[in-house]
């Protein structure tokens, strides 16, 4: 899986340029509130944007390959992710996210299930380069915490769920962020983007400890002169294996590489919505079985005030 | 526009948020109403939820002499029913954890807890509609729980003992087992049937689904108590009664076959076990007519692993298969072999064996 990785970063090295993308980072099946948007707000503006995503991790794979699950497994997840940003000054802005989110595990007729407010992220984001009409390259930076202000003990009948289960991984934990982009015309409409992340995730009260994980993507961008814009990207990722009181949990982390399309839609100039999918790749498991994403749909409403 | 989609937003939020900010269960197999009789706390969903490890219901044998797929050290776990003796590799047990066999009549089921290395037998041939048990995806000190899907109570593997349910407190009852290398049962056992892969699953058995857990200091779910006597992993047969309990460290036998003749909590019984050959069994030395025996180890002549002073021979499951008793079946303990981290937590203060 080596291989996969090393052309993407590689090509993350030599790409600069700007867009509005997201990227999503899920963690053992629990939606992390990596659905952020990349746009950074100018000075005194605010950014709202609503996702819903709907996360299928129904596919059982062993290693690198899907083997046939005859319990007839369904887990799924599904997350309401509200964003808010705020710049300030030329190059500065902050992001603060709330998610939603609820787990089902469904084997032979039998479901659980836990709803309830997931983690937060507030992300403190640097931009120094910003496309304009003197610039065709973007480069933003961020550092952020995510707090655990969401429920992580939902229990089924007085059982408390599996952490993969929980709305909130119950652990704060410090992430990283960068973006770059390039825009390969003097209207800026086609563009290239490279958008890394690492999540340093901590130890929950049960001492449980999500794998940390980075995500690196890289994508193009096509604006129309109609209000429609395509997005296509691929997205690698690299998590570590999670830990309970420092023992490593067998049939978790991994490397993951998934194709995710999507269709833009501007309803006008302060509001587009934004449809995306997450087609796996190819995905290495340690060598191990996990049920693991078979697809994943999100689709955003973001809003400019002002514009 | 911008109210409303602000507002949108906002409720949808709220919405999702709304729908109870918790857990919930559906379906059959929930275990009925009434309480656990082990601490509920201590019950851990281990993540699979129930039959997300399937367990084998329509298991497949071949004989001995068919199987290419096992390694010489590598672990079986032996019974004996209706007169046939029956191997279940930890290859496949790993992955499956329970198996639901029926020998004509006899419905029995084998379970194998990974995590706690520990494989018992229950007779489970109660004329119930549906004597299968699955797994639940529930661990009680890092240790199986399954539960039966007749009624779906929930049982505890190494308790031995229904702990939740129409069924809780009920004892199942017990059918011999021998855990041993492929090797020694084979020298055993060379008629047996084995477990095949044939599971109706797809698995990689040649992998070890939980990574160095095995050998390594770590658990990887929180257990009662710790007891650092011993290495976590040390494979111990235990025996318990009420009030007491002891284990003895199976490398600890020695290369040649031992027969310790002891007392446990007042009851006489002979300790038998071979490190090299890798098994260890305990039985009662009292018979049903009152006559309480002393053994001496055989060596050699597998299956029989013991005598006595009357000149019967005696083999691992505790049968006389020569001399004036032959026949005579010795009376079961509660014991089995376990990891010993596991022993000490469901038995704590365990005397410990040493020779």
């Amino acid at each position: 899986m080596a291989r996969i990785a090393k052309p993407i970063l590689l090509s993350f090295l030599v790409l600069a340029a700007a867009d509005a993308a997201a990227t999503t980072c899920s963690c053992a099946n629990v939606p992390l509130l990596g659905t952020m948007q990349l746009a950074t707000p100018a000075d005194g503006q605010w950014f709202v944007a609503g996702t819903y995503e709907f996360h299928d991790a129904s596919e059982l794979v062993s290693g690198s390959s899907t083997v046939p699950d005859a319990t007839g497994r369904d887990r799924t997840s599904e997350a309401l992710v509200l964003e808010l940003g705020r710049g300030f000054g030329e190059k500065f802005s902050l992001s603060a996210m709330l998610a939603t989110v609820r787990h089902d595990r469904t084997v032979g007729g039998l479901n659980d299930n836990a709803t309830g407010l997931g983690d937060a992220i507030v992300m403190f984001k640097y931009s120094p380069l910003a496309i304009s009409l003197y610039s065709r390259n973007a480069l933003s930076l961020g550092i952020g915490a995510q707090l655990p202000l969401g429920k992580d003990d939902a229990a089924n009948d007085g059982v408390v769920l599996a952490e993969d289960l929980q709305p909130s991984t119950g652990a704060y934990a410090g992430m990283l962020w960068v973006y770059a982009a390039r825009a390969l015309n003097e209207s800026s409409s086609a563009r290239l983007y490279a958008n890394a992340t690492y999540t340093n995730n901590g130890e929950n009260d049960r001492d449980y400890r999500f794998g940390h994980a980075a995500t690196v993507s890289l994508g193009a961008s096509y604006q129309t002169q109609t209000p429609w814009g395509f997005n296509v990207e691929l997205l690698y990722r690299n998590a570590d294996r999670d830990q309970r009181a420092g023992s490593t949990i067998p049939n978790t982390g991994g490397e993951w590489l998934d194709l995710v399309p999507s269709v833009q839609y501007h309803v006008n100039d302060a509001v587009a919505l934004r449809l995306s999918g997450k087609i796996p790749v190819a995905r290495d498991l340690n060598d191990e079985l996990q049920f693991t994403t078979r697809y994943s749909v999100r689709l955003t409403l973001s809003w400019v005030p002002g514009n | 526009m911008r109210t409303t989609t602000g507002s949108v937003l906002l409720l949808a939020m709220l919405a999702l948020a709304g729908c109870g900010g918790g857990g919930g269960g559906s379906g059959d197999g929930s275990g009925g109403t009434s309480g656990w009789l082990i601490p509920q706390s201590q019950v851990v969903d281990a993540g699979p939820g129930q039959d997300g490890i399937p367990s084998i219901d329509r298991p497949v044998f071949a004989p001995v002499q068919d199987i290419t797929f096992l390694g010489d050290a590598e672990l079986v776990v032996g019974v004996k029913v209706g007169g046939e003796s029956f191997a279940f590799p930890h290859q496949i047990l790993n992955w499956h954890e329970v198996v639901n066999h029926t020998v004509g009549t006899d419905d029995y089921v084998l379970s194998y807890c990974p995590l706690t290395g520990s494989a018992l037998a229950w007779d489970v041939d109660d004329g119930r509609l549906d004597p299968d048990f699955g797994v639940s995806g529930l661990l009680y000190n890092s240790n199986l729980i399954l539960y039966d899907r007749d009624t779906g109570s929930f049982w505890s593997q190494m308790l031995e003992q229904s702990v939740r349910g129409s069924r809780s407190g009920e004892i199942p009852g017990r059918i011999q087992v021998i855990e041993t290398t492929w090797a020694t049962w084979r020298a055993m056992y060379p008629d047996s049937q084995v477990l095949t892969r044939e599971t109706g699953h797809q698995r990689d058995y040649f992998a070890y689904p939980y990574g160095s857990y095995r050998w390594d200091d770590n658990l990887l779910f929180p257990v009662t108590r710790e007891d650092n006597r011993l290495h976590p992993k040390r494979r111990v047969i235990g025996i318990r009664s009420a009030t007491a309990s002891k284990v003895y460290q199976v490398d600890s036998f020695g290369s040649d076959t031992q027969a310790i003749n002891e007392h446990f909590d007042g009851n006489p019984v002979v300790v038998v076990g071979n490190s090299d050959l890798d098994f260890a069994a305990i039985y009662s030395r009292e018979l049903a007519d009152g006559t309480i025996l002393d053994f001496t180890a055989v060596q050699a002549q597998l299956p029989v692993v013991m005598s006595d002073s009357e000149g019967n021979s005696w083999d691992v499951f505790g049968t006389a298969v020569s001399g004036p008793r032959a026949g005579t079946q010795l009376a079961l303990t509660e014991s089995y072999t376990a990891m010993w981290f596991a022993w000490a937590a469901f038995f704590g203060n365990a005397a410990i064996h040493f020779n």
